[in-house]
């Protein structure tokens, strides 16, 4: 039975080798689409993550902050249960730190006499989402003069992983609709080229999905066949552009799910099935002719 | 006989195709379990209408028909395929599968009939197709058989499955006296193990040597149902001096269904 409705699958396929190259193509293009989506939701996430252990809060103290208000409000800051790590910057490791990111330009800093950087508080967060009421916080004891919340990055990152959600979402679902429709207008030409044996098998005695099935198996075979195409471009391109990645964004210190490729391999294998046979029983239901007259 | 139902009945049918045609007018009868039937008439009688009606491909237009215990207008599509695989048919025009060996379209309806064993499914093909004398043949595809052949693939087709009823349009259309002989032989055969076989045939000297119940049909009508009859009405056996050969009914057998008949 099953030999039977995939070699009579195959043969329509075959006999109708242009439509099914183009559904095939269209298919897999859809899944292209969506994995590389997918590819870049999945990193924008990974880099949401990687930063967002890095919200911190800087507190700027008044010059002259006596070490014991200091103190005083570090232990403040540390008791509280939102916050991490709490580290004094002095003054003159403020500099430090400067001239060191300013390595390649000595000059620029040895004009500099007077050290014009206070001294800070960076406090990290356990949660980024405690940002707003750390910094309200600081900001309302009297040594502190200003306070940034670092998290700008973090913030544009999420917005972007929103929009390419977004667009990506638009996108798949458009494609799919031209998928599927593309899919039952193949079905419905196998199933026009096939009108006269599907009349005799009628005769004989086939039931209606015994005569039906092999036409929803070609839709499934052409989603797959899609899925896998699809797949191997994908694979092929996220193994050479991953390294670069690397290299560019090394800062971020993505951590890649190792198991990303084999889930996008599901996934299309799902999709690219899930649309071919959903378009042939489009097919099957709506251009099937009656039985009798 | 009088304890069966008959497997067959028809009231009062007509048939008028879309285009107009009446292809069938007021036709009665009943056939009844285990008989073999010659169905006989000119081209266009309406004996491969009679058929189609028969395996509902079409409906009637008017009357009953009442086909293996199915009420024909009444039954679900659902059901068809499975009353359908009740009835074994030889097409006038065979219907084989194009893209079928000659094997695989015997075997085909073994897989329409459920069966999954595969080799119940060989050996039960390569003996039909022995029966049919087209062993040597059984890998060849439809388009490279001669006509004969194809037709006796059809006829193996229809055996293949053991049906409780065949219905076969012209099954030896195509043949030679001997492979013809030989058919009509094999369908007498599988009458006497119980099945209903209904044969539209124009072969006079089947029709005269097997001596069956005739039907006769002409332009819609029926004009002859006889036992043990032959391929026209005998006149010289009825010592008629009418000298008319389309006298509509014999008298032998009344075409009227008798009440209480079922
Ligand atoms: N599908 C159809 N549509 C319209 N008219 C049809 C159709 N099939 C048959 N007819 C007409 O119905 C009449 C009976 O045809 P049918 O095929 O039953 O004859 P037949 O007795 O089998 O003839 P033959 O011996 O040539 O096979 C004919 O006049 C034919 O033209
Ligand atoms: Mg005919």
């Amino acid at each position: 039975m099953l030999r039977f409705a995939s070699t009579y699958a195959l043969q329509t396929m075959r006999r109708n080798a242009l439509m099914t190259s183009v559904a095939i193509g269209t298919t897999a293009v859809l899944l292209l689409v969506l994995s590389t989506i997918a590819v870049i939701v999945v990193s924008i996430d990974a880099g949401v993550q990687a930063l967002q252990s890095r919200v911190n809060v800087i507190a700027y103290l008044k010059d002259g902050t006596s070490p014991a208000a200091l103190s005083a409000l570090e232990s403040e800051m540390r008791s509280r249960p939102d916050v991490a790590v709490v580290t004094y910057i002095s003054k003159d490791e403020a500099l430090k730190r400067l001239q060191k990111q300013f390595a390649s330009h000595p000059g620029l800093l040895g004009a500099i006499k007077d050290n014009p950087l206070p001294a800070s508080l960076d406090v990290r967060l356990v949660h980024p989402s405690a940002a707003t009421d750390v910094g309200k916080a600081l900001q309302a004891q009297p040594s502190i003069s200003d306070v940034i919340i670092n998290e700008d990055v973090v913030n544009r990152l999420v917005t972007a992983g929103r929009f390419v959600r977004l667009v990506g979402a638009v996108m798949v679902i458009g494609l799919s609709v031209a998928v599927i429709f593309i899919m039952t207008n193949v079905s419905r030409l196998a199933i026009f080229t096939r009108r006269a044996e599907i009349e005799v098998m009628r005769l004989v005695g086939a039931s209606e999905w015994f005569v039906r099935w092999p036409f929803v198996l070609e839709g499934a075979l052409c989603g797959a066949a899609a899925s896998l195409s699809s797949f191997l471009i994908v694979a092929a391109g996220y193994h050479s552009l991953i390294p670069v990645l690397r290299g560019s964004f090394a800062f971020l210190s993505l951590p890649v799910d190792p198991l990303l490729l084999p889930k996008l391999l599901l996934l299309g294998l799902l999709i690219g099935v899930g649309v071919g046979v959903l378009g042939s029983l489009i097919a099957v239901r709506r251009f099937w002719e009656p039985a009798t007259s | 006989m009088t304890t069966f139902d008959p497997i067959i009945r028809l009231d009062n049918v007509s048939k008028c195709y879309l285009n107009g045609v009446l292809a069938l007018q007021s036709v009665s009868l009943t056939i009844n379990p285990g008989e073999f039937v010659f169905l006989v008439g000119p081209s266009g009688s309406g004996k491969s209408t009679l058929l189609r009606l028969l395996l509902r491909d079409e409906r009637v237009t008017t009357g009953r028909i009442f086909v293996a215990g199915h009420n024909l207008l009444r039954i679900q599509p659902g059901a068809i395929p499975q009353f359908r695989r009740r009835i074994g048919v030889v097409f006038q025009d065979y219907k084989l599968l194009p893209r079928l060996t000659a094997f695989e379209n015997v075997a085909f309806a073994l897989r329409v009939h459920g069966f999954h064993d595969a080799r119940a499914i060989r050996e039960r093909t390569i003996a039909v197709l022995e029966l049919v004398g087209l062993r040597a043949q059984a890998d060849r595809y439809p388009a490279t058989l001669s006509g004969g052949e194809q037709q006796r693939v059809s006829v193996a087709r229809a055996l293949v499955t053991g049906p409780d009823m065949l219905l076969a349009d012209e099954p030896t259309g195509n043949l030679d006296p001997d492979n013809a002989l030989a058919i009509a032989e094999l369908l007498d055969q599988i009458n006497t193990f119980g099945t209903t076989v209904v044969v539209a045939t124009h072969n006079r000297d089947l029709v005269d040597k097997f001596r069956r119940r005739v039907l006769q049909l002409d332009q819609g009508k029926l004009v002859r149902d006889e036992e043990s009859g032959g391929y026209t009405l005998a006149l010289a056996a009825t010592g008629d001096s009418l000298g008319e050969s389309t006298l509509p009914l014999d008298g032998r057998r009344p075409l009227t269904l008798p009440e209480g008949s079922r």
